[in-house]
């Protein structure tokens, strides 16, 4: 049962370590939870990993082009119809 | 996708303990083994696939129960005039006091599953080969396309008038 958590939670968590030949590489995830009495929704996605190799470490971003793609055309649509009702108002 | 995504798919409520389980097992949808994927070694590489998860869950019992009182003069004679047994016999609808109740419950879930990134570990280094869903693209192009198209008729029209 849920103790000592939140109702809204938004974490960023660390995987276990995957060692591949010199390198050791640490997933890292975001996740979002939203918890109510009779139920919830959780979100989580991928946003990095670290690659560590001898003494250094590198962090590698996962970019997710679909959901940016999507994102680019909504905040288009708006700033378009943003635009053309601006346009009308001056005229 | 792993295990815990498959896990939480296949999930049954019928109680209310298990509908919290169900939410505990949210939580561990937020853990990172969800949304990487087993290392698979093929060719002189290793590859881990990364995919954006979300999963929800509802679910809601309840139950009842009520009694109603015998009918004033019970083993009086009915309407009828005829003692209450033999009314009984000959078919009047008469009320009888008794106990009855009930409980019922439902919930429903979600999930769904993404791919995003596929992640190549070879000698010559880490690569991370995003995934692109040109399906998803192009509906949201079509989607805000035919926003502005409308909108832009929709002023067109109003500064006509």
């Amino acid at each position: 049962m849920r103790r000592g958590r939140e109702w809204v939670e938004s974490q960023t968590h660390l995987g276990a370590e995957i060692v591949v030949g010199d390198r050791v590489i640490t997933p890292q995830s975001q996740s979002l939870s939203i918890i109510g009495p009779h139920g919830g929704w959780a979100w989580n996605r991928p946003v990095a990993i670290l690659v560590r190799q001898g003494k250094e470490t590198k962090r590698i971003p996962i970019v997710d082009v679909t959901r940016l793609a999507q994102l680019a055309l909504f905040g288009a649509s708006i700033l378009a119809v943003g635009l053309a009702f601006i346009a009308k108002r001056s005229r | 996708m792993s295990e815990q995504f498959e896990g939480f798919v296949r999930t049954t409520i019928e109680t209310w303990e298990e509908g919290m389980d169900a939410i505990d097992r949210l939580y561990q949808a937020t853990q990172p083994e969800t949304v990487f994927g087993r290392p698979i070694e093929a060719h002189g590489q290793t590859v881990i696939t990364a995919s954006e998860v979300s999963m929800g869950v509802g679910f809601g019992f309840g139950g009842g129960a009520g009694g109603s009182e015998p009918p004033a003069g019970e083993g009086e004679e009915s309407e009828t005039g005829a003692p209450p047994d033999e009314a009984e016999a000959a078919g009047e609808d008469q009320e009888t006091g008794g106990v009855g109740g009930g409980m019922g419950g439902g919930g429903g879930g979600t999930s769904a599953g993404r791919p995003v990134a596929v992640i190549r570990i070879s000698e010559d280094g880490v690569e991370v080969e995003p995934i692109v869903d040109v399906t998803k693209i192009a509906l949201a192009m079509f989607t805000a396309l035919g926003s502005m198209f409308f909108m832009a008729r929709r002023m067109k029209k109003a500064s006509r008038k």
